[in-house]
């Protein structure tokens, strides 16, 4: 079972997780995202690596932090056992809150994104694990 | 960078042709928008990228919906995260 086990970080101790994703020639980038179960959207991206992440575009979206540009993008980590296809948002303010915030942020994860594995948090760390398999029932 | 104008003109569609999709094509079949005309289909999104390649189309300016997915415009996202940073 794959773990990361993260230390809270920043004057706010914002939890964050390592995500990797696959770019249309294949490329993989990890990127650290801030970890917020309050977004209904998988991923939100900071409007460079939206458009370096992206394979094709959806449906815009308006929500109170505004409109965010839509698009698929390819969350590839497989030591986690995931090759998902997810809905990746973009909104230029809230690429340039998080840079303020730290620079090695570019973005953050929902809970859409957070339940394809296990996660959970103590005082001091932010956990996100693959989950384990899902039991078979015996006859 | 996106160009607008194509985005607007595919999402029109999409919005002109919901109900049409629905009736169209099963459930969680990926449906590719381009110049304001379905292009192509598929129910697996990078057989489907391929097809939209050999057009000779940029991807990046192509709209794929994928049909049954939860409406996600309007949503609120209760973060006090980048409440804080707002």
């Amino acid at each position: 079972m794959s773990e990361q086990l993260n230390p809270y970080f920043g004057r706010y101790a914002r939890p964050f997780l390592r995500t990797t994703f696959s770019e249309r020639n294949g490329t993989t980038q990890e990127l650290m995202l801030l970890a917020d179960t309050g977004s209904p959207y998988p991923v939100i991206l900071s409007p460079f690596w939206f458009d370096r992440l992206v394979h094709t575009e959806t449906r815009d979206v308006d929500t109170n932090f505004g409109r965010l540009y839509s698009g698929w993008v390819h969350l590839y980590m497989p030591d986690y056992g995931l090759s998902e296809l997810a809905k990746g948002y973009s909104n230029q303010h809230v690429g340039e809150s998080l840079a303020e915030e730290n620079p090695d942020l570019v973005g953050l994860v929902g809970l859409p994104l957070l339940r394809l594995g296990e996660y959970g948090g103590n005082a001091t760390d932010f956990w996100f694990r693959s989950s384990p398999p899902t039991p078979t029932s015996t006859p | 960078m996106r160009n607008e104008a194509e985005h607007q003109l595919n999402e029109a569609a999409c919005d002109r042709m919901k109900d049409e999709l629905e009736r169209t094509y099963p459930s969680k079949q990926f449906v590719a928008f381009g110049h304001g005309q379905v292009i192509g289909d598929s129910a697996d999104f990078f057989e489907l990228m391929g097809v939209i390649e050999r057009q000779g189309r940029d991807p990046r300016e192509v709209m794929v919906v994928r049909i049954g997915d939860e409406e996600m415009d309007g949503r609120t996202i209760f973060s006090p995260f980048l409440s804080d940073l707002k």
